[in-house]
């Protein structure tokens, strides 16, 4: 399931004094079976991109082609549950889409309303509940009764008891304590190469893009400013830097290296691309 | 001066269930910065409510500068106490953004002067200045939680409590607002508590307490914190990047002597190291 941005405008309150634009003149494609990410600044409009995704919001001008689904301003309403059970958006604060009485109860709602039996949904609300890495206690309580992050975990279970075939990611970590999010973030990437989910991921952590993502967008001002592989946009860095995106620890670490005098042919992304890099240096000059 | 004395605090959300706070005890000198850090669920945000009295101890006791929280003293102490909660839209209550930031200043009794000119410099601070008169519920998410600490800038409390206030920011926002906190931390002598899950942002903390499924683990720098790997694994967390990269060189065969915290030490060692060669 390809999708296929074509010259997107999106205001907010379009037609009132104060109308706001949220993307200007956005095209751009995302294939089949992809890991994307898109990163900006505050407020430069990539949530109000993910809800294209889904149609939640529609272009003001433009059009949005998922699969071969063509969304416009004069789309209507109905005819999208379909959609809408392909596309699995785990929005940025997950946690307000819980209104179930308890954990169980949220986690089976979505599969319900797509025509699973109770039975059948709660079924795959108790699977899901520990793929997210919470344990079974937590079925029957309530989710308003549960800390940040676990509530966090529940709305990420909802998403994917709906088994989408495009997984849509806003901020999906924030709140997870650091073990946690390595483990959501494998879950994810076994999600993408063992089942072919696309992934579209929402973050400001530069070491999950450079870790996991294929292709990078990057907006600004609801503008799509720069867009190529992790490798790509991150050997510009002095771009990444201007624009105040930052880096992977790893580049930046590389970077610094380079000021002290080391020699740093290729900037590395990841971690034990660093190590190589350092452990080559300190043995070559041995010899 | 002692700001925050936590002593033998226990906590539980009902009776017939567990205790998520267990026999707490800690103290927080006037000034400093604290990390607060542990697993989803071990008991961070149950905490920070109990230093301001949105929840009672179900025993044990806290006092915030010499005052020992009760149902008498806990108005007069929330005044001294700026918290920003882990989730933004559960804190507005202003019709507009600066009415928000504004609505904690006028529970002081601050001159309305002096009021207008705080928020202003505050919003600014934190780079919404041009949405001051935007309503909160309707901004992206980094900015309402921007609006949320402009919020806590403008009241200048004497302690300021952070619960994952910045985990939406982007790095050069979270870079910026942790500089004006740390400003205000050294200008005005304020204590700061911050509830992270960002590693790199505890490693710059005076102290770090680590909570582990309700009870506290450990206490120290973050030096002493990060060099314990043993403690960091079993409270489920992780180590920062440079002594990550520390540990992950020392594997791979290099010798290094101690544990890094920050990139220019360990690059610094590494370069003797190359040197010597
Ligand atoms: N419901 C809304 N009504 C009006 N304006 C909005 C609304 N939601 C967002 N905006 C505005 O649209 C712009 C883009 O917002 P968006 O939420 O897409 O940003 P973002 O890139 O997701 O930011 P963040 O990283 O802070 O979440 C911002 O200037 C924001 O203030
Ligand atoms: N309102 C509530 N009622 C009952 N139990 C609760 C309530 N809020 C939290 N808990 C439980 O108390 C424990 C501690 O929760 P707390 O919110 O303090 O954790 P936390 O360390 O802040 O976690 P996180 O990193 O996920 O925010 C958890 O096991 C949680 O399920
Ligand atoms: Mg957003
Ligand atoms: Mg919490």
């Amino acid at each position: 399931m390809a999708i296929t941005f074509k010259n997107v405008d999106y205001f907010y309150d379009l037609g009132t004094p104060i109308a706001t634009a949220g993307l200007k003149n956005i095209s751009l494609t995302i294939p089949d079976n992809s890991y994307t990410a898109i990163i900006g600044h505050t407020g430069s409009g990539k949530s109000t991109l993910l809800q294209h995704l889904n149609a939640l919001l529609k272009p003001s001008h433009g059009e949005v082609q998922i699969d071969s689904r063509v969304i416009t301003a004069e789309t209507n309403n109905k005819n999208l549950k379909s959609l809408r059970k392909k596309v699995g958006i785990v929005f940025q604060f997950a946690e307000h889409q819980l209104f179930e009485e308890t954990v169980g109860k949220d986690i089976a709602f979505g599969p319900m309303n797509f025509g699973a039996t109770q039975a059948e949904a709660l079924e795959i609300a108790r699977e899901m509940l520990t793929t997210v890495g919470l344990d079974e206690k937590y079925f029957d309580v309530s989710p308003f009764d549960l800390s940040g992050g676990q509530m966090r975990r529940v709305a990420i279970a909802g998403v994917l008891a709906l088994k989408p075939d495009i997984l849509v990611l806003d901020e999906p970590t924030a709140g997870l304590d650091p073990k946690s999010r390595q483990a959501m973030m494998d879950l994810f990437l076994e999600l993408h190469e063992k089942r072919g989910l696309s992934i579209i991921l929402v973050t400001h952590q530069m070491d999950d893009v450079a870790d996991f993502a294929e292709h990078v967008f990057i907006l600004e001002q609801g503008q799509l400013i720069k867009s190529g592989t992790p490798q790509e946009i991150f050997n510009d860095y002095q771009f990444m830097l201007d624009h105040g995106l930052g880096l992977p620890k790893a580049t930046q670490f590389a970077l610094k290296m380079r000021q002290q005098g080391f020699k740093v042919p290729t900037l590395p992304l990841k971690e034990a691309e660093l190590v190589d890099l350092i452990t080559k240096q300190l043995t070559e000059t041995e010899q | 001066m002692k700001s925050i004395e936590v002593k033998h605090l226990s906590y539980r959300y009902s009776a017939d269930t567990e205790l998520v706070l267990q026999d707490v005890s800690f103290n927080v000198a006037a000034g400093q910065w604290i990390a607060i850090v542990g697993h989803n669920g071990s008991g961070k945000s149950t905490l920070t409510k109990n230093l301001n009295g949105l929840l009672a101890p179900t025993s044990g006791e806290v006092v915030i500068n010499g005052t020992t929280l009760t149902e008498d003293s806990v108005w007069d102490i929330r005044k001294q106490i700026g918290i920003v909660f882990q989730n933004p839209d559960n804190q507005f209550v202003g019709a507009t953004v600066e009415d928000d930031v504004a609505f904690g200043l006028e529970n002081r009794q601050i001159p309305h002067d002096e009021m207008h000119r705080r928020v202003k410099k505050a919003l600014s601070d934190v780079g919404m200045a041009d949405f001051a008169t935007r309503e909160p519920a309707h901004l992206s998410g980094g900015q309402k939680q921007r609006v949320a600490l402009a919020g806590i800038i403008a009241m200048q409390p004497a302690i300021i409590i952070l619960d994952e206030a910045t985990s939406m920011l982007d790095p050069k926002g979270r870079s910026d607002v942790l500089g004006i906190v740390q400003a205000l931390q050294t200008r005005l002598h304020v204590t700061v508590l911050s509830v992270t899950h960002d590693l790199e942002e505890a490693a710059l903390a005076d102290q770090i307490l680590v909570l582990d499924g309700g009870r506290l683990q450990a206490t120290g720098t973050p030096k002493e914190i990060f060099s314990q790997v043993d403690l960091i694994q079993r409270a489920g967390l992780t180590l920062p990047f440079v002594p990550q990269l520390t540990e992950d060189l020392k594997t791979s065969g290099i010798t290094l002597p101690e544990t890094y915290l920050s990139e220019e030490e360990l690059i610094s060692a590494l370069w003797q190291l190359h040197s010597k060669m």
